[in-house]
């Protein structure tokens, strides 16, 4: 008795041993495998000829990066980019606020000023003049910008540029013919320059 | 001598740094504030300009110095340099007057030829004056009469063309182009060049390395020298004032002219405009 029971243990023990080195050999069906060596995990199947396939098998869960198959439609989607703007953004935008409201501020003055000009030279109401952005005079090339604007409007800004630089007296520095520059047009505004086309 | 300085400050910028009761109001926005170089205010503004300099900006849009003589002064002077105070346009090349650029200095521009005649828009002549020139500073012409005058008086140095209508239609009877043939003055080291009576340039933006040009305008009197004096009633500087514009403009160096105390009486008898007289030192 004791004798049968050793040699059951020994071969229980063989069929132990042998399961570990060759498990196929032992598997249920013996009809599958399943390789699992690929680095992805996914299971690459294969169907040895004459078998039967088994059930298929549910749809990954979505995760990071996976495919949302079944997203409910009114589901809120998921933020591709940082919709908060940046610190230059929100200058930039601020900016634009800014300039738009000068242009407006300019435009009320320009017609305010058109009003004015027409009042202070009625022989001139209703014509137009070329008016030569950077002034001959003060140093701008012949064929320089010009801008057609009205012709009592073109005596004021005639005006101020003599006011602040007397006429053919003395050639300026090109920076203070800048300068001269930059308070005119500040003062009186070039329409089209405000977004005035047709003044 | 007592010298005084014209400056146009916009009138934001004047009720800022002055008091209202300094110069007076010129049109809409600008102030004219006239001060004696002695004055305390002079000092002031000198200090408020290069404090906008610092800045890269500009306290004043306009300055102009004037002198005025006494007429001891006057007569005893034996050159006075003659400052042109008429000016228009359109300039000489907007009408059909060309120049040779290839022979000029490739720093300042002087020395480059005119191959015609001075051509000129009719409409556009000053009246009134007996010298002028056009806004591009250089092309400077007399009237008819005052060359009449010069001829009659046996007046030396000068030389006068013809000037044309625009595009070459015809002869401007009543004006000629005056050309200065007497030997040029070097400008003694006394006078004062710069852009402003504050700024004198040490960069030399304005002034030809090769000495053409001595700088954008001149602040001082002006002294040439004795030794180069031929006698002449009128002669120029060796050294200009001004630039040639970068940007196309009309602007061209101009050269200072210094009349004789025979053609300054001529001129004061024919009650000619134009221009006025400083004294010249001779050195």
């Amino acid at each position: 008795m004791k004798r049968s029971r050793t040699w059951l243990a020994w071969l229980a023990v063989g069929l132990l041993a042998l399961s570990c080195a060759a498990p196929e050999a032992l598997s249920s069906a013996g009809a599958w495998e399943t390789d699992v060596s690929s680095d992805d995990g996914e299971a690459l199947e294969s169907c040895p000829p004459g078998s039967t396939r088994p059930p298929p098998r549910p749809p990954p869960r979505p995760g990071r990066g996976g495919r949302k198959r079944n997203r409910e439609p009114f589901e809120p989607r998921e933020r591709v980019f940082n919709a908060e703007p940046t610190p230059e953004q929100r200058e930039a935008a601020r900016r634009r606020t800014e300039n738009a409201a000068i242009e407006q501020t300019l435009r009320d003055r320009y017609w305010r000023l058109k009003v004015e000009a027409e009042r202070m030279y009625p022989d001139k109401v209703g014509l137009y003049e070329e008016h030569h952005f950077w002034p001959k005079y003060l140093g701008g090339p012949p064929d320089g910008p010009k801008y057609r604007v009205p012709a009592p409007y073109h005596q004021l800004i005639t005006n101020a540029f003599r006011e602040r630089h007397a006429y053919g007296q003395k050639p300026p520095s090109e920076a203070r013919a800048k300068e001269i520059m930059m308070e005119v047009y500040s003062e009186l505004p070039i329409p089209q320059l405000i977004g005035i086309p047709d003044p | 001598m007592r010298e005084t300085v014209e400056f146009r400050i916009s009138e934001q910028k004047a009720q800022r740094f002055l008091k209202p009761r300094d110069g007076k109001p010129l049109g809409r926005s600008t102030r004219k504030l006239v001060l004696d170089t002695n004055d305390i205010r002079y000092a002031l503004v000198g200090r408020i300009e290069h404090e906008f300099m610092k800045q890269g900006s500009s306290f004043f849009t306009y300055w102009d110095i004037r002198r005025t003589y006494t007429k001891k002064e006057l007569d005893s002077a034996e050159l006075f340099y003659l400052r042109m105070r008429s000016a228009f346009e359109p300039e000489g090349e907007q009408c059909g007057t060309q120049y040779d650029e290839s022979v000029a200095c490739p720093h300042c521009s002087v020395g480059a030829r005119q191959l015609n005649e001075l051509r000129l828009d009719p409409s556009s002549l000053p009246r009134g004056k007996d010298i002028t020139r056009t806004i591009a500073y250089s092309e400077i012409i007399v009237s008819a009469r005052l060359v009449e005058a010069l001829r009659a008086h046996g007046i030396t140095g000068t030389r006068f063309h013809p000037v044309l209508r625009k595009n070459g239609g015809g002869t401007l009877d009543a004006w000629c182009q005056l050309e200065v043939t007497s030997q040029p003055l070097g400008v003694a080291p006394a006078t004062r060049f710069g852009v402003s009576p504050f700024d004198p340039d040490e960069q030399g933006e304005y002034r030809c390395p090769l000495g053409h040009v001595a700088g954008l305008d001149i602040l001082s009197e002006l002294s040439v020298r004795r030794e180069d004096w031929d006698g002449a009633d009128l002669c120029a500087a060796k050294q200009w004032l001004g630039y040639r514009s970068r940007n196309g403009g009309a602007f061209r160096p101009y050269p200072m002219l210094l009349v004789s105390q025979k053609l300054r009486r001529l001129l004061g008898e024919l009650k000619a405009k134009g221009f006025e007289l400083e004294v010249a030192h001779l050195v």
